[in-house]
C-alpha cells in the first residue's frame, strides 16, 4: 500500500515515514497542499496521511480541492494534527476526511487505522 | 391733627393690609393719597408690598431653577445650566467654578465659561490658598465683592489670578464660598467686564445661591467621582477580557505547537525501543539527535511563553543601565557568526559609533539574538547578514539586514503579533516559536523604542529598533500591550 504524507514539518515527515515503511508501506511524502497537488499529477497512492495546520495551503483546503477532483474525489483520506478540539474534527470530516487523528498518535496503532480506513472507504466505492 | 389721624378712614385699611402681608398676601391696594403723613405710611405699606412680592418671586425663581439644575448629574451639565438660567439674576460674562484640593492648601480653576474670546485663567489653572485673597472668603464664609479689579490689582501685585482676569477683560467679580455640611469645598465666581456690575447686589440672594450650589457642587462631585470609577473598572474589565482570551488563544495554539514535538519524540522514541526499527547506528544517532533538538525546542517554546505571560500581565521588569552598545553588538555578532559558519553565512558588524545607551543588557541581547538569529534563519546558505548602529534624533537606532526572501506585505501586518505564521520558511530545517519578534516588539517598547521593518518581496530584509536616549521605565514596563 502506498501512502503520501503531506506534512510541513520535517521532523514528522522523517518519524512518520521511518514508521510507516517499517510497517510495510511504500512511503512519500511533500511538506505541503500545493507540493501535494502537484505530487498528484503523476503519481496516485492509495492514501494520503494529511496534516492540518499548514501555511499557504493548509489541510482542510488540500482535502476540499481533492474531493472536488474527480479523479481524487474516492481517495482515502487520514488526518493527523495536533488540534484535538471538536471544532477541527468537525471540520476535518466536513471538509471530506474519512479519518481525524489527534497528535500524539499512537505508533504501534497507525498501521492498524490506516488499513481500516483503506478498506472502509473501498467498501463504499461500487467495483 | 391727632384726632383727624386716628378717625382717619384709611387706617383700618392699612392694618387689614399688614395683616395681609403678613400671611404672606402681598397683592394688597391701599389709598396713598392724600400725600399727608398718613398718605405716606400707605405708600410705605404699598412699597413694602412690592418689594416683598419681588423677594418672594425671586426666591421662588431660584428655587425652581436650582430643583430644575439638581435633577442633572454630571456636575458639567449642572454648571452648564447654571451659566445659562442665572443671567435674570446676576449679570456676568464669566462664571468660575475653583474647587479645594490638597486638603485645602490649593485651589484650581475646575470649570470656566465666559462669553468673552479670550480665557486666560483656564480650566485646570491652580495656585496655593494661603496667602491669596480667597483665603478671606473661606474664613469669614461670606460673599466678597470686587468692584474695581483695576483698584483691587494695585493692591495685590503680585496675584497672578487677578492679573490673568484683568487680561481676559472682566472689571468686577462676586464670589461665593461653596460650604458643604459646614466644610468649604470651593468658590464660585460671577464677573463682569463692567466695573461695579455687583454693586448694587443683594448679597442674601448670592448666598442663598450658593448654598444651593454647594449641595448641588458637592453632589456633581460625587457622581463624577462615581463615573470615573466606572470608567477605570469598565477599562479594566476591558484589558482582563483581552487578556483572558489572549491566553485561550495561547493556550490552543501552544497546546498544538507542543503536542507536535512531543508527538515526534514520542515516535522517534517508538522506532529507538522496537526491536524492528532502524538497524544502522548512524540512523539510530540522528534519530537520538532528533530528540534532543525537539526537546530544546519544547524548552524554547515554553520559554517564551512564560515570556509573553510576564510581559503580558505587566510584570516586565526593566533594569536599564548604561551600556556600550558596541560592545554588546561585537559580542552578540561574534557568537552568531559562530553558530552560522555550518550554514555558510557571514555576519558581520558594520558599523557602530562609541556611546552609552540606557537599556536592560539582559532585554537588549535577547533582541539582538532574536533579529541575528531570524536573519540567519531565512538567509539562504551562503548570504551576508549585516549588523549597524547609528545615532539619529536623540535615539540609538540597530538594523539588522539580512538577503532573505524578503517579507510580503500580508506577512508585514502579523509579523511582530503572537505566534505569526508566516509564508517564509526556515532555509536550515530551524525551528520557529513564532513568539520572538512579539516578544521583541514588546521589550523595545518597553524601553520607549520603535521596531520595524524595510523590505521588499526578493530584496531581503532590514529589521531595526530605536532606543531613545530619555525613557519613562515605569510608565513603559506598567503598560502591557501598549
Amino acid at each position: 500500500m502506498r501512502i503520501l504524507i503531506v506534512e510541513d514539518d520535517p521532523d514528522a515527515r522523517k518519524v512518520l515515514g521511518l514508521i510507516l515503511k517499517l510497517d510495510g508501506f511504500e512511503v512519500s511524502a511533500v511538506p505541503g497542499g500545493r507540493e501535494a497537488i502537484q505530487f498528484l499529477q503523476a503519481d496516485k497512492p492509495d492514501l494520503v496521511l494529511l496534516d492540518v495546520i499548514m501555511p499557504v495551503m493548509d489541510g482542510y483546503e488540500f482535502c476540499r480541492w481533492l474531493r472536488a477532483n474527480p479523479s481524487t474525489a474516492r481517495l482515502p483520506v487520514v488526518m493527523l494534527s495536533g488540534r484535538a478540539d471538536p471544532e477541527s474534527v468537525t471540520r476535518g470530516l466536513e471538509v471530506g476526511a474519512d479519518e481525524y487523528l489527534a497528535k500524539p498518535i499512537k505508533p504501534s496503532s497507525l498501521t492498524r487505522q490506516l488499513h481500516t480506513v483503506a478498506l472502509r472507504v473501498a467498501a463504499k466505492v461500487p467495483a | 391733627m391727632i384726632a383727624h389721624s386716628i378717625q382717619d378712614e384709611r387706617i383700618p385699611r392699612y392694618i387689614v393690609a399688614a395683616e395681609m402681608l403678613q400671611r404672606g398676601h402681598f397683592a394688597i391696594n391701599v389709598p396713598i393719597a392724600p400725600a399727608d403723613d398718613i398718605g405716606r405710611l400707605g405708600k410705605a405699606l404699598r412699597d413694602l408690598a412690592c418689594s416683598l412680592d419681588q423677594r418672594y418671586r425671586e426666591i421662588q425663581h431660584i428655587s425652581q431653577i436650582t430643583s430644575r439644575i439638581n435633577a442633572g448629574l454630571l456636575l458639567d451639565d449642572i454648571l452648564d445650566s447654571v451659566y445659562h438660567d442665572f443671567h435674570e439674576f446676576i449679570p456676568y460674562n464669566r462664571i468660575g467654578l475653583s474647587l479645594l484640593e490638597d486638603g485645602g492648601r490649593a485651589v484650581r480653576a475646575h470649570w470656566v465659561k465666559s462669553d468673552q474670546p479670550n480665557v486666560q485663567l483656564t480650566t485646570g489653572y491652580s495656585a496655593p490658598l494661603a496667602g491669596s485673597s480667597l483665603e478671606t472668603i473661606i474664613a469669614t464664609g461670606r460673599p466678597r465683592i470686587i468692584n474695581d479689579l483695576l483698584q483691587h490689582a494695585r493692591s495685590r501685585p503680585d496675584s497672578e489670578s487677578t492679573r490673568l482676569i484683568l487680561a481676559e477683560g472682566i472689571r468686577s467679580s462676586l464670589t461665593c464660598p461653596l460650604v458643604a455640611n459646614g466644610v468649604p469645598i470651593g468658590f464660585i465666581s460671577f464677573s463682569s467686564i463692567h466695573p461695579d456690575a455687583y454693586a448694587n447686589a443683594q448679597v442674601s440672594i448670592f448666598e442663598h445661591i450658593a448654598e444651593q450650589l454647594s449641595v448641588i457642587v458637592e453632589k456633581g462631585c460625587l457622581v463624577a467621582e462615581l463615573a470615573a470609577q466606572k470608567a477605570a473598572i469598565e477599562r479594566q474589565n476591558v484589558e482582563l477580557r483581552r487578556l483572558s482570551e489572549l491566553k485561550n488563544v495561547f493556550l490552543a495554539i501552544a497546546a498544538h505547537d507542543l503536542r507536535n514535538p512531543l508527538s515526534n519524540i514520542q515516535l522517534a522514541t517508538y522506532l529507538l525501543l522496537n526491536p524492528d526499527g532502524p538497524a544502522s547506528e548512524a540512523e539510530r544517532h540522528g534519530l537520538h539527535g532528533d530528540i534532543d533538538r525537539l526537546a530544546k525546542y519544547m524548552m524554547d517554546l515554553l520559554n517564551d511563553l512564560l515570556d509573553v505571560a510576564q510581559i503580558e500581565s505587566g510584570c516586565l521588569r526593566l533594569s536599564p543601565a548604561p551600556i556600550e552598545l558596541s560592545d554588546l553588538l561585537v559580542e552578540c555578532v561574534q557568537r552568531h557568526a559562530r553558530l552560522a559558519e555550518p550554514k555558510g553565512t557571514r555576519v558581520a558588524l558594520e558599523s557602530a559609533p562609541a556611546g552609552l545607551l540606557m537599556a536592560d543588557a539582559v532585554r537588549l541581547r535577547q533582541v539582538m539574538d532574536n533579529l541575528i538569529s531570524n536573519a540567519i534563519k531565512y538567509s539562504p546558505p551562503g548570504s551576508a547578514v549585516r549588523v549597524r548602529a547609528l545615532r539619529a534624533d536623540g535615539a540609538w537606532r540597530v538594523e539588522v539586514q539580512d538577503q532573505g526572501p524578503g517579507i510580503t506585505s500580508e506577512d508585514r501586518k502579523q509579523l511582530f503579533q503572537d505566534f505569526s505564521r508566516l509564508s517564509a520558511r526556515p532555509t536550515g530545517g530551524e525551528k520557529s516559536t513564532g513568539l520572538g519578534l512579539a516578544i521583541t516588539r514588546r521589550v523595545i517598547e518597553a524601553h520607549g523604542g520603535r521596531i520595524g521593518v524595510d523590505s521588499a518581496p526578493g530584496h531581503g530584509a532590514t529589521f531595526w529598533f530605536t532606543v531613545p536616549d530619555a525613557q519613562d521605565h515605569s510608565l513603559a514596563a506598567s503598560a502591557p500591550g501598549a
